[in-house]
């Protein structure tokens, strides 16, 4: 299987962290307690954890055997495996990481000028004041990010944040991608580890900490709580995104898939615990007193889900001694944990491009360009960065799915022999890795994306507007509408991406098979 | 902070970041042990 790039990660150390920066992103930091804190503390952790297992990890192990395997991004990925009808499914994989690149850059240039103005605040000789009670500071916070969401600034950042992470990926995977991992993600440890230690040495923390590890075994019956600890595992890790994909496609030829893809899902849930440890106590020690640290200050989701981050954070960080530096700490994690992912879902789209035989410097423009220009909606109104969040978040339980399905296609046993107990591999998966992918994945799939569609039609029965009106921010309708496009368009020119990334190649599966046949003739 | 929480803690420190560490030691020997076995006349 020869691959269309010689570019790749020189060692095993920079693949993980990669991959680790990929995962850890601002949902984390930003999302994660929010989450935590609405479906009781401790219960949630467990039904968080469980799916690590039986979703993430088994996810990211097909993923990055694909990838390895086909030494192609997701279109000829999928394609490669199966064959030109699948090609589709490996566009609506990329699709949704892609979309999702244009909303997330707006979200990134949001951190970075949280984390230029702390910095400026920190210098700044007349300090802004502080949260005097509960009512006066969020407020300010509040009304403060509203102004600059509603204004032009969004756009800059989002300019520079496409600019940066495009400047990464335009100098290729080993020089630019590997070299920053390397250089991000342990300053992101180091900066999560110093937040965590300062809020948990603050009085009162422990009561911070008895919220999040408190388990209460009734809550454990409530269908919710399993449902947003999938959904949480599945968003956060990155699992089924196409995004551990795309750099399994750069790794060495001898490399191994079952602990790397292990460490992905350890490590990513490992930094939203360091998160959870820096949160909770200091909400706890921190909030005002007429203020309810849980329903006020963690529940509360705010614009565009932006409370605890944006407007609480900063308003908490300014009534401790030092709160400046830890608020410039915060932001600068934020931002460092967004870039890294951002630079994944650009890569992606690079890695597609250049299957299609582009140079890297053009697909890596028209990757910058496509998101600018189609990021710039989502920074100009919220309301498009909410309906943009919602559908392509749904897309990504199919795209997981569809992976989950073409390797059933494959066959999941020939997979797992020929691909993932391959050369260099050094953890061997037995027949019961099977299950997963035959019957785990795919049931756990079938039940979130049910529970998702009879969910958004309960929630409009009674409403003004009906579930099936396609020209509203929620719904079940805009989410058919603009997947069903996606699903559309690449149907329609299947022909021609047959053309551009298989180039007359024999299918894997059809390599395989003929090769059996003949054996056995 | 209540004995229950403690324990429940504990266990979540153990599994992600212990479990983190642990694989992560595993990977790094095994990698080791390739890069040994290549400079020691395998696969080039």
């Amino acid at each position: 299987m020869k691959g269309s790039s010689t570019d790749g990660f020189s060692s095993r150390w920079g693949l993980i962290l990669a991959s680790l920066g990929m995962a850890i992103g601002t949902g984390n930091i930003w999302r994660f307690p929010r989450i935590v804190a609405q479906n009781g503390g401790g219960s949630f952790l467990i039904t968080w954890i469980i799916f690590l297992f039986t979703w993430s990890i088994p996810l990211i192990v097909l993923e990055f055997t694909m990838g390895k395997s086909a030494r192609k991004g997701t279109v000829g990925a999928l394609g490669r495996l199966n064959g030109r009808n699948w090609l589709w499914m490996g566009v609506f994989v990329g699709s949704c990481a892609i979309f999702i690149f244009f909303y997330y850059s707006v979200v990134t240039g949001w951190c970075f000028r949280f984390a230029l103005h702390s910095i400026g605040d920190l210098f700044s000789a007349e300090p802004p004041p502080l949260a005097s009670s509960a009512q006066n500071g969020p407020q300010e916070a509040q009304e403060a990010f509203l102004a600059f969401t509603s204004g032009w600034s969004p756009v800059c950042y989002l300019l520079v944040a496409v600019g940066l992470g495009g400047l990464v990926v335009a100098r290729g995977v080993a020089k630019g991608v590997e070299l920053v991992s390397k250089i991000l993600v342990p300053m992101l440890f180091v900066i999560l580890l110093i937040a965590a230690i300062r809020s948990l040495t603050l009085p009162g923390a422990s009561k911070g900490l008895e919220y999040l590890f408190h388990v209460d075994l009734a809550a454990l019956t409530n269908h919710e709580i399993w449902i947003q600890g999938l959904t949480q595992s599945a968003w956060s890790t990155g699992a089924g995104w196409g995004l551990v994909l795309t750099y399994a496609s750069y790794m060495r030829k001898r490399e191994d898939v079952v602990l790397n893809s292990v460490l992905t899902g350890l490590g990513n849930n490992s930094a939203s615990l360091l998160v959870a440890f820096a949160i909770f106590p200091a909400v706890f020690a921190l909030a005002p007193a007429d203020v309810d640290p849980v329903n006020d200050i963690l529940m509360n989701s705010g614009p565009a889900a932006t409370g605890i981050s944006f407007i609480w954070i900063p308003v908490l960080f300014k009534s401790m001694p030092f709160g400046g530096v830890f608020s410039v700490l915060f932001f600068l994690a934020l931002s460092v944990a967004a870039l890294s992912s951002l630079i994944a879902m650009i890569q992606l789209g690079v890695r597609v491009l250049e299957d299609a035989g582009m140079t890297r410097i053009r697909a890596t423009l028209i990757i910058v360009g496509a998101g600018f220009a189609l990021g710039l909606p989502s920074a100009l109104s919220a309301d498009v960065l909410s309906n943009q969040d919602w559908v392509w978040s749904v897309g990504l339980l199919f795209s997981g799915l569809f992976m989950a399905v073409a390797v059933i296609r494959f066959g999941a046993r020939r997979f797992r022999e020929k691909f993932i107990n391959s050369d260099g591999n050094d953890f061997s998966l037995g027949s019961w890795f099977e299950l997963f992918t035959v019957f785990l994945i795919p049931i756990q799939g079938i039940v979130l994306i049910l529970w998702w569609t009879i969910g958004s039609i309960r929630d409009d029965a009674g409403g003004e507007e009906s579930w099936w009106n396609p020209i509203r921010n929620y719904g079940l309708s805009t989410c058919l509408l603009q997947l069903g496009l996606v699903v559309a368009v690449a149907w329609i020119f299947q022909g021609a991406l047959e053309r551009i990334f298989l180039r007359g190649e024999k299918s894997i599966r059809e390599s395989l098979d003929e090769g059996e046949r003949e054996r056995v003739a | 902070m209540s004995t229950g929480a403690v324990f429940v803690m504990l266990f979540f420190v153990t599994v992600l970041w212990g479990g983190f560490a642990f694989v992560l030691s595993v990977a790094m020997r095994r990698e080791r042990q390739k890069s040994s076995e290549l400079d020691g006349g395998g696969e080039p």
